[in-house]
């Protein structure tokens, strides 16, 4: 395996000590992400690919994430992890065209730039590993020294460099499967319940950021597409929320959050006709009551809630 | 390591209102169980036994025997909890089952040992977020003064508690006053002493329609003029009509899915409560003649929870 690749494989590791609360020591209890059900399931696609690269399976680890973006087909992670199970094989261009996919769909993953650059190199496109160290310096000097991507970004530069430098070659692949494997899925869900607890105090930008952690791990879990919506809505970028909404609503239809906060969306924009739609469809969801439905019809008739 | 098949069943789902497993919950699979109940069952504890028996119903009598009745059905809505705890489906009962404690309570992230939650967990709601994590024991909120927080016997202290609680604790809506006094005097009525230490009681088909029948009384009933409190009662009455939809789940049942779900609409759409209480006594004999055959029959729920696995 190749260095960059091992970079990108430990990035999967991500920090461990996450937020400091009880994991409920995995017991059976009710438990986070919370959701309704998609037809098929990405997430369960998702993990096992995760699971797949950790193994250096990278054969199974591509069968996987082609499965899940014929789902979610702008998740940006999951086109990313596609590029690194072809990417794993040897196959640049493949991995290319799916670290493109991803650059594209979320243009502030700094790692699928930096692997979009290695890949290029690596199949000799040394004009477009360039191409991509200009999108970074371009990135640099939108953002200065002192904006929190910089740090990411030297290193996404570097990496390009350091590939187009054939000096520095493969390490040892196995002393990094146990930083690999250190994330665990119960690691994904404390993120995703501290970034409710984080939006709940309205701190919507580290919830996004933990959100997104999670959904690494995760994969496009519609939960937590569902909050990345919210949070996002909530700083006012609603095209933003709509595109997290929509890629929820595509996994799973019947999602009961992701079709209020569609509604409460529409509300903001004025569109009452919309929004009334997802009311019913959330009354037929929830023949019983649900606070989802609750929740909207409060958002439609004010003066009732 | 997670198994992510498990994960993914861990998923809590307010969903259909009750549903556990992701995937069943748009077509369930004959016989699935999706009992919403089963998410918060800490491995290690039999979810038979906790699904269809619980701490002995312990009550004093009560100067507002209808307040508390209808405070009761309420005590189990989600509906009245808000944010994230009621997206769960979780309600007062489900901590402090029939007003007792819930050794067997586990919730992701909440919890820590069974039986222990932290309700000043920021995920519940805001105002009483705090960074620590300090779940204690659920209490028994039957116990006699001097082993309980608050005080029952002054006026207004158990009354403030509740809102607080309701709106900082799980960021609920402020519920009407007349919603609080009917928890308040619910609560008022556990008291420990009315039964023998550590009993318990089967839990039936008439555990619900027992609190939809107090529950459309007190809609009835002047003291209501409300329409917040109209509002939480039906809603409390919904849910309880959507629990025992999940227990009878076969394919045999399906006439009185059926009429589950007429007598909710029928509630949300406030028709006549002579109507309602007609087609509740049809559904009671219903209940009755399938009762063996539902998830009620702990046989039956071994059997369909083997099935599901
Ligand atoms: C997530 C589990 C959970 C839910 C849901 C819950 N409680 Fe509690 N409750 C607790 C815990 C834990 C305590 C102890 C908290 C403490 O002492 O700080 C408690 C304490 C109390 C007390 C004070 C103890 C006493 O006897 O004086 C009352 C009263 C009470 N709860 C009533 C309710 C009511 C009413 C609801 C629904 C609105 C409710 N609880 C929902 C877990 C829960």
């Amino acid at each position: 395996m190749t260095r960059s690749l091992m970079i990108a494989l430990a990035m999967l590791a991500l920090t461990s000590g996450g937020p400091a609360f009880a994991s409920g020591g995995g017991g059976g209890g009710g438990s986070l992400p919370s959701s309704s059900g998609p037809s098929y399931d990405p997430v369960e696609e998702y993990q096992n690919g995760v699971q797949s690269l950790r193994d250096s399976d990278f054969k199974k680890a591509e069968k996987a994430f082609k499965r899940v973006v014929r789902v979610a087909r702008t998740d940006a992670n999951s086109h990313y992890m596609l590029g690194l199970a072809h990417f794993g094989q040897d196959e640049f261009k493949s991995a290319a065209k799916a670290f493109a996919k991803s650059v594209r769909y979320d243009a502030t993953n700094l790692d699928a730039h930096a692997m979009l650059g290695v890949a290029h190199v690596k199949s000799d496109r040394i004009g477009k590993a360039d191409a991509v160290l200009a999108t970074l310096g371009e990135l640099k000097a939108d953002c200065a020294e002192a904006c929190s991507n910089a740090a990411a970004i030297d290193k996404a530069i570097a990496d390009i460099e350091a590939a187009k430098n054939p000096s520095t070659e493969a390490t040892e692949t196995s002393s990094l499967i146990p930083a690999i494997t250190q994330a665990t899925f119960e690691h994904g869900d404390l993120l995703y319940s501290d970034a409710i607890r984080l939006i709940n105090l309205e701190r919507y930008d580290e919830a996004i950021v933990e959100l997104k952690a999670a959904e690494l791990i995760l994969g496009p879990h519609p939960d937590v597409l569902t909050y990345l919506g919210f949070a996002n809505r909530k700083k006012g970028q609603s095209e933003t929320a709509l595109t997290y909404y929509s890629a929820a609503l595509e996994i799973a239809p019947d999602h009961l959050n992701a079709n209020e906060y569609l509604g409460e969306y529409y509300v903001e924009q004025g569109n009452l006709v919309s929004a009334q739609v997802q009311l019913m469809k959330l009354e037929a969801l929830c023949p019983f009551g649900c606070t989802q439905t609750e929740e909207l019809r409060a958002w439609l008739t004010p003066d009732a809630a | 390591m997670a198994d992510p098949r498990r994960r993914l069943k861990l998923e809590f789902a307010a969903v259909c209102v009750a549903v556990t497993v992701l995937a069943t919950c748009q077509s369930p699979p004959p016989q699935a169980v999706s009992i919403n109940e089963l998410n918060w069952v800490a491995d290690g504890y039999d979810p038979v036994a906790a699904l269809t028996a619980q701490p002995a119903t312990c009550q004093a009598a009560s100067d507002a025997p209808a307040n508390a009745a209808a405070g009761k059905l309420l005590f189990h809505s989600p509906l009245l909890l808000g944010g994230q705890a009621s997206k769960a489906g979780l309600s007062c009962a489900s901590c402090h089952r029939n007003g007792r404690a819930n050794q067997a309570f586990m919730f992701e992230s909440i919890s820590g040992q069974p039986g222990t939650a932290d309700v000043t967990h920021g995920l519940f709601g805001p105002q009483r977020a705090d960074e620590i994590n300090n779940p204690v024991a659920i209490p028994d909120l039957a116990l006699p003064d001097g082993q309980i927080r608050v005080a029952r016997d002054v006026p207004g202290v158990l009354e403030a508690f509740l809102q607080a609680q309701i709106t900082e604790e799980f960021g609920g809506a402020l519920p009407a006053p007349v919603t609080i006094a009917s928890l308040a005097a619910y609560i008022r009525t556990l008291d420990h002493s009315a039964c023998a230490p550590d009993t318990i009681e089967t839990r039936t088909w008439q555990t619900e329609t027992g609190m939809i029948q107090d529950g459309l009384v007190q809609l009835a009933s002047e003291s209501i003029g409300s329409t917040r409190g109209d509002r939480a009662l039906r809603l409390a009455i919904r849910t309880s009509l959507g629990r025992l939809h999940e227990r009878y789940p076969q394919a045999e049942q399906t006439a009185i899915r059926s009429r589950l779900t007429r007598i909710s609409q029928m509630v949300r759409d406030e028709v006549q409560l002579l109507d309602i209480h007609a087609e509740l006594n049809a559904l009671k004999l219903e209940l009755e003649q399938q009762a063996d055959q539902s998830l009620y029959n702990p046989v039956e729920l071994r059997r369909a929870l083997l099935q599901a696995r």
